[in-house]
């Protein structure tokens, strides 16, 4: 068989450019990275107390209904070191790092919330 | 028409005009059908022993916090109304049924004690708002968990024999009675999703149509997010990570009863809020139901139903009670799914759940 080869001219190079553009168009659009959190916000009996950078890493103890909760902040994540309460169910729930995630010591009225980032899921059923 | 083969014959100027019209058929069709993205407001409030999480879609930060503001407004005064024991109006009518004559009640109350009594009788009484008495005895009606020791079987079966049930209850308009001294009212398996119920209507009636109102983990979503559904995780029951998602299609409420939410350790072994009306002990064979319905009270009152009912029974309760979606875990971590619900959810991981798809429920 004849090798044919395309020339291209000047509109057909106008097409190319356009149908490039328009792709990378796309994805500048519909295409969002899969970050972690940024913050966390820290409920206290309802009234957002504190709202942390997740960067910075850090031990903190919150005042709550029953007495005190202790968090830490390490690596972009967060969780409940203690708290007091009986069921320890904050704690046992273990480091949140993805936005929208949440963990609550509901006893004593403490819960951490992450914000920022991309969220997978718009509401957690349990 | 031009076919491909005959593009290189054509002069500049139409293929100019093909290419051109080529970009705006596809631009065109494309902006048809993709929905813009609606901005997602959200916040949370700590309300009826929980934390409400509200989720708005397409409205501006000024009508946020003012239906924000009602809804917190609305869920505080049905935290008061609804508690069985601390002052308020389920509370005063508890305090008056023991003595078994007649007294007047409020409209709203009238109207959560009929939804209620409907779900009792179409659960064949596996959801009983009448055993108020046994979740007091197992210390599962305050905030506060519960330490132990569990209550002793001869203080369970002083209630269950005089088996308390709606049924009780006479309601002549807006006077009731009751005919069995053991008969409390506690609407805890059902007024979560009718606060949900009452808080979708509110903000339907304020222009509001695309949001989530998440209570504690059950919740109702509305419309979607503009260009995508409202996307929902459900939580595993035996570990902290998400075992499923499913896309709400346009009203639905997602409701799950599980043996993790409310306990207490004694003497190693669990006990957890779910009681069970027959034996009047924790129900054993479970550790969680998800129920989708488009009625959050409707699905509230049959995850706590389904989850009595055990592995063994849960298809003909979902039949009786008209539920064709949900989901049962069992103690051993066995996943039992209706047909219909399997179709639209995602598991996370498939492979290391054990599945079982259930072909008996009715539309299921």
């Amino acid at each position: 068989m004849v090798e044919q080869r395309i020339k291209l001219n000047r509109i057909d190079w106008f097409v190319l450019v356009l149908c490039v553009a328009f792709i990378i168009s796309l994805y500048v659009r519909f295409w969002k990275a899969d970050e972690s959190a940024q913050q966390v916000e820290i409920l206290v009996q309802g009234e957002k107390q504190y709202i942390l950078d997740l960067k910075q890493d850090r031990k903190i103890t919150v005042q709550g209904k029953q007495g005190e909760s202790l968090i830490e902040i390490k690596d972009g994540k967060a969780r409940f070191i203690s708290s007091s309460c009986n069921t320890s169910f904050c704690v046992r729930n273990g480091w949140q790092q993805h936005g929208g995630d949440f963990v609550a010591c509901l006893p004593n009225a403490v819960s951490l919330h992450l914000a920022g980032g991309s969220k997978l899921y718009d509401a957690i059923n349990f | 028409m031009p076919l491909p083969g005959d593009y290189r014959q054509m002069n500049k100027r139409s293929r100019l005009f093909l290419v051109i019209s080529v970009f705006l058929i596809l631009f065109f069709s494309a902006c048809s059908e993709k929905k813009e993205p609606l901005n997602v407001l959200e916040e949370k409030m700590l309300v009826m022993g929980t934390i409400v999480n509200v989720s708005i879609a397409g409205e501006d930060q000024k009508t946020f916090d003012k239906v924000f503001h009602d809804l917190l407004t609305d869920f505080k005064y049905m935290q008061a109304a609804w508690n069985p024991w601390k002052k308020g109006s389920l509370a005063r009518i508890n305090q008056l049924l023991p003595m078994q004559a007649s007294f007047s009640i409020g409209p709203a109350l009238k109207e959560i004690l009929e939804r209620s009594t409907e779900l009792e009788e179409s659960s064949q009484g596996l959801f009983n708002p009448a055993i108020g008495k046994l979740v007091k005895l197992w210390q599962f009606h305050e905030d506060e968990m519960p330490e132990g020791p569990p209550p002793s079987a001869e203080q369970i079966q002083k209630i269950l024999s005089a088996k308390p049930d709606v049924d009780n209850l006479t309601l002549d308009g807006l006077s009731l009675k009751s005919s069995n001294p053991e008969v409390i009212l506690d609407f805890g398996g059902f007024a979560k999703g009718f606060a949900v119920d009452k808080a979708i209507e509110h903000l339907r009636s304020l222009g509001v149509q695309n949001a989530i109102i998440n209570a504690g983990g059950d919740l109702r979503a509305i419309g979607s997010k503009g260009d995508k559904p409202w996307v929902i995780g459900i939580r595993n029951p035996r570990a902290e990570s998400i075992i499923a998602s499913l896309e709400i299609k346009g009203d639905e409420s997602v409701f799950t009863s599980g043996d993790y939410e409310r306990f207490y350790d004694y003497k190693g072994k669990r006990y957890h809020h779910i009681i069970d009306p027959r034996t009047g002990y924790p129900a054993v064979e479970t550790s969680s139901v998800t129920v989708v319905h488009n009625i959050a009270s409707v699905a509230d009152a049959a995850a706590t139903a389904l989850f009595v009912a055990g592995p063994k029974k849960w298809e003909e309760i979902a039949n009786s009670m008209g539920i064709t979606q949900a989901m049962l875990i069992d103690k051993s971590g066995k996943v039992y799914i209706s047909s219909s619900l399997n179709n639209r959810i995602k598991f996370v991981n498939k492979e290391s759940l054990d599945i079982h798809i259930s072909e008996n429920i009715i539309g299921g």
